[in-house]
């Protein structure tokens, strides 16, 4: 199966990349104490063995198809791609403008996205916008008094 | 006994009656929502505790704690996302339940599970908390770092495609988990120089990047079929039958074992036994390929151990004057801002608070029983909202706690990182949790590893021969060889039949 042939050789490769960057982190060992190395070289050897496991498993298999060659189809991934840059454009709304503006915008945004042309109603995702942000400003600010992004340019 | 009742009599006050309802009710709202626990309600309330009465004040923040522990397991089964990481095994079969149109019976194990999980375990802490506290400081850090493996390895064999894919996973976890700085010594690891990365990967950011946004983005892409109608009207009692309950009785009490042991070791907690549990239900199951695809008895043993370990999580912290978990820390600086010492003499200097909490625990487990038992005939209305509407409120929640919990910004990209990389395991067919049991287990592994190295001069050895050690790590090493020794088992007698009738 070529996609475990890969993965394996990823985590191989992650694995050795792990151990390299372990070697540049400083330490100084008192007593027996191994020291802070020890415990990110047993991940990494464990990465690289059982990449090598997970690749002769896939060359073992190879040719045989499995349920994960099915996963997405490039339309899903090019979709799942589209949807989190929405949701990376809330995040940075959120560092930018903060809570108060960021969130009915985006949580409008989210809707008209998720709803697409067949289901979007502007009025409806107008309140439905308004009641999530005047849900969440309750819970957060009146309930648990919590401290909510106010924005970097505000 | 006379203390007992006197504080049994003491809380039957209406006024503090009604503030354990309410907490109660509140931590199981807590617990529900992806992002919040009800661990963060005791932290958030904490400070409202101050100026009550003792007894009131610690009867409200261990009400919110329970309910919160019980309430996790809604999300987990009517969506699919884990309130809290307690649930996380409950997601495995509750969700595949619902979407099968069998929510109510799933919700309806999850609460009766919960419910014995808490009064058996609050019970056993009343009555053992000294000689199972005992128990625990005998082990050193030897069993501990043992115990963690063993419990990885576990997860990790339940992988669907091989145990190298289930160990890989563990591994990336593991080696996740020393970002930031290192234990004992504080060498940073991994931070390129970030002060953000110092303290390491926020784990609620990246268990609601992985359950949580992963299925918003997923659900969206392939387009997500309508979950079955649930009828609520014709449900009986909790909707679960007789059978599934005897059928179940040795898996709960398997799982009630693990809670509870788990619960009690300090450092561990819910967020473990569930998937301890939910592997052990896996492997001695006969009928194990039932598991994640709506198998029940995955729900029992989930629920019945994260609820065990709030019994078991009480014990050190109040024989030994050391939490269990995180949540039980905070309850501890609650004790000592109150002018209350725990530990050993807790018992002959204020046995009235250590009655106190353990009986509110007990009203307060009853009382969820009689709000999620009525609750259930509406939790399931949540499926009925159409994805247009429940996917947005998830998002933006989520974005919202995960920055709530830490006071920074920086928790977007790691909620959004691991949404990415959930997406990517799934298509790679590593599984999550071995990943996630590995993250969560990470600094405790190391820091026993350390000092097992430290505490003797025979380096490696004592993890071998000290007996409870070497009993789990051969538990672990017989966990990950099993599958091809029992394959090369079945080949060799096809072999040696095969050539016996030639």
């Amino acid at each position: 199966m070529t996609r475990d042939i890969f993965l394996g050789a990823f985590t191989i490769l992650v694995g050795v990349a792990g151990a390299l960057l372990t070697a540049q982190v400083p330490s100084s060992t008192f007593t027996d104490d191994p020291g802070p190395h020890l415990f990110p070289y047993f991940a990494c050897a464990m990465l690289v063995l059982c990449g090598c496991g997970i690749m002769a498993t896939g060359f073992r298999r190879a040719g045989v198809a499995s349920q994960a060659e099915g996963f997405m189809s490039p339309g899903d991934w090019a979709r799942s791609a589209i949807l989190m840059g929405v949701f990376a454009l809330y995040g940075i709304a959120l560092w930018l403008v903060g809570f108060h503006l960021a969130t009915p915008t985006m949580t409008f945004v989210f809707y008209a996205a998720i709803a697409g042309r067949r289901k979007f109603s502007l009025w409806r995702g107008a309140i439905y916008a308004l009641l999530t942000y005047g849900a969440l400003y309750l819970l957060f600010v009146w309930f648990l008094r919590s401290y909510l992004p106010e924005g970097l340019l505000f | 006994m006379d203390i007992i009742l006197t504080s049994f009599t003491d809380l039957l006050a209406p006024t503090t009656l009604l503030i354990i309802f309410v907490a109660s009710v509140v931590g199981i709202i807590l617990g529900a929502i992806p992002g919040l626990s009800g661990g963060l309600g005791v932290a958030l309330l904490l400070p409202l505790s101050f100026g009550m009465d003792p007894h009131v004040g610690l009867a409200m923040l261990i009400a919110i704690w329970v309910g919160g522990t019980s309430g996790a397991m809604i999300g987990s089964i009517l969506l699919g996302i884990p309130g809290s990481p307690s649930a996380i095994a409950t997601t495995f079969d509750g969700y595949p339940m619902t979407k099968n149109g069998e929510a109510v019976r799933a919700l309806g194990a999850a609460i009766v599970a919960s419910f014995i999980g808490t009064v058996f375990s609050i019970v056993i802490a009343m009555f053992l908390s000294r000689a199972l506290a005992d128990l625990a400081l005998k082990l050193g850090p030897w069993e501990y770092f043992s115990l963690g493996f063993c419990a990885i390895s576990l997860v990790a064999a339940l992988s669907r495609e091989s145990v190298f894919h289930g160990l890989a996973a563990a591994a990336f976890g593991l080696l996740l988990s020393t970002v930031g700085f290192a234990p004992i010594d504080g060498y940073p690891r991994f931070t390129f120089g970030s002060l953000y990365l110092s303290s390491g990967i926020d784990l609620i950011a990246l268990m609601l990047g992985l359950f949580a946004i992963k299925q918003v983005v997923t659900e969206f892409a392939r387009g997500s079929k309508p979950v079955p109608r649930v009828d609520t009207s014709s449900i009986q009692g909790f909707g679960v039958s007789l059978k599934d309950f005897t059928s179940n009785a040795f898996n709960m009490l398997r799982s009630f074992t693990i809670g509870l042991w788990i619960g009690f070791l300090p450092g561990m907690g819910a967020g473990l036994s569930n998937m301890v549990a939910y592997a052990y239900a896996k492997n001695s199951s006969k009928h194990p390929e039932k598991f994640g695809k709506g198998c029940i008895d995955g729900v029992f043993a989930s629920e019945t151990a994260n609820n065990a370990s709030v019994g078991g999580s009480l014990i050190p912290m109040v024989a030994l004057g050391i939490p269990g978990d995180g949540t039980t820390a905070i309850l501890l600086g609650g004790l000592m801002i109150h002018g209350i010492q725990a530990g050993p003499l807790l018992f002959t200097n204020n046995p009235d608070i250590v009655y106190a909490l353990f009986l509110t625990a007990l009203i307060s487990a009853v009382m969820i029983l009689f709000v999620q038992f009525f609750g259930m005939r509406l939790f399931p209305a949540i499926l009925r909202i159409p994805y247009h509407y429940l996917y947005p409120a998830i998002v933006v929640l989520c974005f919202v706690g995960v920055f709530v919990g830490a006071g920074t910004e920086f928790n977007f990209i790691i909620l959004l990182g691991f949404a990415a990389i959930g997406l990517a395991m799934d298509w790679a067919r590593l599984p999550v949790s071995p990943f996630l049991l590995a993250f969560i287990l990470g600094p405790m592994l190391e820091s026993n590893l350390r000092k097992g190295f430290t505490y003797t001069n025979d380096g490696v050895w004592p993890f071998f021969t000290r007996p409870i050690s070497g009993l789990l790590l051969a538990t672990a090493l017989l966990t990950i060889v099993w599958p091809y020794a029992k394959a090369g088992w079945k080949t060799w007698r096809a072999n040696a039949a095969a050539a016996v009738s030639k």
